[in-house]
């Protein structure tokens, strides 16, 4: 491949989500925080599909946590960034920053 | 999901349904494993804001939306490079592909309403067919029977040595009900009578049917008002009541529901009416006044008045009942071997009893309603290619300029299928119509009938219809466009025909052609049939002729000498009203089914009468002297009754023919001497007569053996009689005057009043029933068929104009130019007719048993049918021919 695939907004969003979030990123927490900062309300499938694909892509790595009785015996799946997933993010956000600069006044509010 | 009880954990289990979907479609475990717990977690979260059912919903929703998209995702994994926005934006192209193909075909069908209208009309033709035939069958045949359990239920027979089947003897009947163990019950039912029923606002006619005392409950049945006739009612001394037909309660009394204010009074007996069976109620025959038999049983045990249903007792099969009934049908046997020869007991299903009758023309009518769908199918299809050829070039061009060809596959399928879905809901909006016109005109005559309604199922089945319909003239144009554009484009600036479309055409118009020839055909064979059960000599007249069923049962006609005596009063009323010629008595009109069975035997009767050489049953009427000359019956031989055969004189009878025949083969049965078993025994009487066999339409074809006897040497047969009055006018205009004499001779006697005509035209409707609906199936695939011909002719023609036009400006003469043509398309519809004929021939013995007296090959229509479909075929194709040849060739040579 000769030429840089770009992520996605939602792909974006949440490897940025992911990267705040430490070693203490899984499905709730990830949907909420962007919830909570974006107003994004992600559907469930949305979610963990676009988190999985992230996974088969190479951008997210996996490791489950311990079994939890309130979750009725069931570990939590931890996301964390890859070396991967970093790069694609730090291409992104180049690319989005090259592009944005100088621009902010012309779409600055009245 | 329980609340769970104990430690700390999750206070809700997930649902078993999401687990199971996620357990489906996520294979990775971990990822399983993590989206399980976020759930359950969630789930416990959420516990408290919401109901535990909204909890539950949401769960399974989420986990279905989860199931749903893992499983797309698995699918598109390998290809999937895209990103998120990329995916949403194919959805929404999709969506507005779809969009913009709805909208291009509804701008289509706008611009050529004409097509659009036609290919809908036709189409809803064929699929309100097919939804009507469809309702018939299945709610008379498919749908359960109106009794519970009803494949549980045999009629039952008595059988002879020879083989032959009759009705059961009441003393039989017991001795069967109080033996057997097979059944839970069995009931008997004796042959139903018509009788004049009081206790409406009118007199009335209604079938009067006396059942046992099991009756209910063997049949499962219950009353949908009231309640059924009680065991202990149905004995000697028991109460006298009474269950009426719906359709009886709606017609006499109204649909009165307060039933303790009604009664019925027949034969002078007042019966209180306790109940009344659901409309469509019927066991063998509609019975409009259910009444306890026991009271009135017939205690012999020769004389066989009684049909019998048994419900077979759970875990006994058809062979060990049958094993058993035998046994104790051998046992009865060897008690009274002079007093019966059954020796085994015949057990048939009743459902097959009940709609038998029936099953044949409607699976018939299946039969037709699908060809006729299909006939609609292919009409619709062969405008539509013909269209779509007419839109070659558009296409063509479309194609040129880079779309794709699954895009214009797409196209003309959402035009086929928003056609078919507008065709499927009129053609749902016509069934309803038919039916309910149906169910108005052959209520009485279908089993069943009048509780049919279009359900769930035959929605189903209509819109699987409409689907079927959809793909099936869907695909057909989309395929044919779909070829190679370049050659299109090329082909149509030359201005020739492709052979391919022609080919298309030419089995299109053929297999409808053969379609429409084998519907005509169907109904021309029953209409021939009809018209030869019309032809069969019924020998009485009906025309110009009044009955009145007169009921004598009043206490002030107990003695034989009051009722004599209004009789006669009333004949003379009656012959002095203006246009009256003569008047006479039967107790039994030829339509009627005498409830007076027995044998002729000729005299000297011996003392025991071998059963094997016992003669079929005959029935028999009480007449007066005037009864044959009023209704028209020729007298043979002999002579009729006169006032000399008097109550003292030498009892006389008259016999018809088919039981003169049988009881004398060979011989001049006047002034020999017979006896009528059971109901005159030990009497000789003289034959003084032979008359014609006056036939019952119902019971056509088939010989009906029937003797007469003198009214005045039978008084006490004389309560009922019905005054058959001919006039040379109008006989229905007879009726008030009628009525005014019956009031002022006779105030207490009810009388009902029929014309002739319709009593025998009522007997006739079933007939016409079946040939009515086959008649306009017929009569659709001929206007399909023709329809569609001229679409196809009319487009191919048009199509040649430009051929036309040169031919025509290098000389050609028009006429020969038109006679191409004609011969072009003629040769196709013949080709389709010649297969027709090859399928009528082949399919003919489906039809034989339908018809009467004619060959299912029958030459005559296997010539008529098939003329008058190439003769709406010529019109349909030389009308378009002759309009395209007219114009000036030079026109069509500048349109072109």
């Amino acid at each position: 491949m000769n030429k840089t695939t770009y992520l996605g907004e939602l792909e974006q969003m949440i490897l940025l989500v992911v990267l705040g979030q430490g070693d203490d990123a899984y499905g709730i927490s990830i949907r909420n925080e962007l919830d909570k900062r974006v107003g994004r309300k992600l559907s469930r499938s949305a979610a963990y599909t676009t988190l999985e694909r992230l996974v088969s892509k190479g951008y997210l790595l996996t490791r489950m946590g311990d079994p939890d009785a309130r979750r009725g015996g069931r570990a939590k799946r931890y996301y964390g960034l890859s070396a991967k997933g970093r790069a694609a993010l730090r291409a992104s956000g180049r690319a989005l920053f090259e592009l944005w600069a100088g621009h902010e006044h012309l779409l600055e509010e009245a | 999901m329980t609340p769970r009880h104990g430690p700390p954990a999750s206070q809700y289990r997930l649902p078993r349904l999401a687990v199971l979907l996620l357990h489906l479609t996520v294979r990775d475990r971990d990822v399983r494993e993590g989206l399980l717990g976020d759930l359950q977690e969630e789930l416990d979260n959420s516990a408290g804001a919401s109901s535990t059912t909204r909890l539950w919903l949401a769960t399974v929703g989420g986990a279905i939306a989860l199931a749903l998209r893992f499983t797309l995702a698995r699918r598109s994994k390998h290809n999937d490079m895209s990103t998120d926005s990329d995916r949403r934006a194919r959805a929404k192209t999709a969506l507005d592909t779809v969009q913009r193909d709805v909208n291009y075909a509804v701008r289509q069908f706008a611009r050529s309403p004409g097509f659009s209208l036609a290919a809908v009309v036709t189409l809803a033709l064929g699929i309100g067919a097919s939804t009507v035939a469809f309702t018939l069958v299945n709610g008379v045949l498919i749908q359960p029977l109106p009794f519970s359990d009803p494949d549980r239920l045999a009629i039952l027979r008595e059988r002879r040595a020879d083989g032959s089947e009759l009705t059961l003897s009441f003393p039989n009947f017991e001795d069967w009900r109080s033996e057997c163990r097979s059944f839970t019950g069995i009931t008997a039912i004796r042959f139903p009578s018509d009788g004049t029923v009081l206790g409406g606002d009118e007199p009335a006619r209604g079938t009067i049917l006396l059942v046992s005392r099991e009756f209910f409950q063997v049949l499962g049945a219950q009353p949908i008002l009231g309640r059924p006739i009680l065991p202990e009612e149905n004995r000697p001394g028991g109460d006298p009541v009474a269950v009426l037909g719906y359709g009886f309660w709606q017609r006499v009394f109204g649909s009165n529901s307060d039933l303790s204010s009604l009664s019925v009074t027949i034969s002078g007996r007042q019966f209180a009416v306790v109940g009344v069976m659901p409309p469509g109620f019927k066991v063998l025959e509609q019975g409009d006044v259910y009444l306890p038999l026991e009271p009135n049983a017939f205690r012999v045990r020769s004389s066989h008045n009684y049909r019998a249903v048994g419900r077979l007792a759970p875990g006994v099969t058809w062979a060990q009942a049958q094993e058993e009934m035998d046994r104790i049908a051998q046992r009865i046997r060897d008690a009274y071997p002079d007093e019966t020869r059954t020796v085994a007991v015949s057990m048939r299903p009743l459902r097959g009893e009940i709609l038998g009758e029936v099953e044949r023309p409607l699976l018939l009518l299946l039969g037709a309603a699908g060809l006729l769908l299909l006939l609609a199918c292919s009409n619709v299809a062969s405008t539509l290619l013909a269209r779509c050829t007419a839109r070659e070039r558009e296409m063509a061009i479309r194609t040129a300029v880079g779309a794709a060809r699954i895009r214009l596959i797409q196209q003309l399928f959402t035009e086929s299928v928003i056609l078919a879905g507008m065709a499927g809901l009129l053609g749902l909006g016509l069934s309803q119509l038919t039916l309910t016109l149906v169910r108005a005109g052959g209520s009485d005559l279908v089993p069943r009938l009048p509780t049919v309604t279009i359900d769930q199922t035959v929605i189903v089945f209509a819109l699987s219809a409409t689907a079927v319909t959809a793909v099936l003239f869907g695909l057909l144009p989309a395929l044919r466009v779909s070829g190679d554009s370049a050659a299109t484009l090329r082909g149509r600036q030359r201005g020739d025909t492709p052979r391919t479309s022609n080919a298309g055409w030419s089995l299109l118009v053929g297999g409808e052609v053969a379609l429409a020839v084998i519907l005509l055909a169907a109904c021309g064979l029953l209409l021939r049939s009809l018209q030869q059960v019309l032809a069969v000599e019924t020998n009485f007249r009906p025309e110009g002729v009044l009955t009145v069923a007169l009921d004598f049962t009043g206490s002030q006609y107990e003695s034989d000498t009051a009722r004599v005596a209004d009789l006669q009063e009333l004949k003379r009323q009656f012959l002095s009203l203006p246009g009256v010629t003569s008047v006479g008595f039967v107790s039994h009109l030829p339509i009627e089914a005498t409830s007076m069975t027995g044998a002729v035997l000729p005299a000297p009767v011996p003392d025991v009468i071998e059963l094997e050489d016992a003669p079929p049953s005959s029935g028999w009427r009480v007449v007066d002297e005037d009864y044959f000359t009023t209704m028209g019956i020729p007298l043979l031989q002999g002579r009729v009754f006169t006032a000399e055969d008097g109550a003292d004189a030498a009892p006389v009878v008259i016999l018809n023919q088919a039981v003169a025949n049988q009881a004398f083969p060979g011989e001049d049965p006047v002034g020999r001497l017979v006896q009528f078993v059971p109901f005159w025994p030990d009497v000789d009487l003289t034959v003084v007569g032979v008359v014609a066999e006056a036939r019952d339409w119902r019971r056509a074809p088939g010989r009906q053996p029937e003797g007469f006897v003198y009214w005045s040497q039978r008084m006490n047969y004389t309560r009922y009689l019905t005054a058959v009055i001919r006039t040379s006018g109008h006989p229905a205009a007879l009726a008030g005057p009628v009525r005014q004499r019956l009031r002022a001779v006779s105030p207490n006697v009810p009388g009902t009043i029929h014309t002739m005509s319709s009593l025998v035209g009522a007997s006739f409707r079933e007939r016409t029933f079946t040939l009515s609906v086959l008649a306009s199936f017929a009569a659709v695939s001929l206007v399909l068929a023709a329809v569609g011909i001229y679409g196809v002719v009319s487009y191919s023609v048009s199509r040649r104009s430009r051929e036309i036009g040169i031919r025509m400006a290098l000389g050609a003469a028009s006429g020969a130019v038109r006679r191409r043509m004609f011969a072009a398309s003629f040769s196709v519809v013949s080709a389709g007719t010649a297969v027709g004929i090859l399928c009528a021939l082949l399919a003919g013995s489906i039809m034989e048993s339908l018809l009467y007296d004619i060959s299912p090959r029958d030459p005559v229509i296997l010539i008529a049918a098939p003329a008058i479909l190439l003769a709406a075929a010529a019109l349909a194709i030389w009308v378009p021919v002759c309009r395209h040849t007219r114009v000036d060739p030079l026109v069509t040579m500048r349109v072109e």
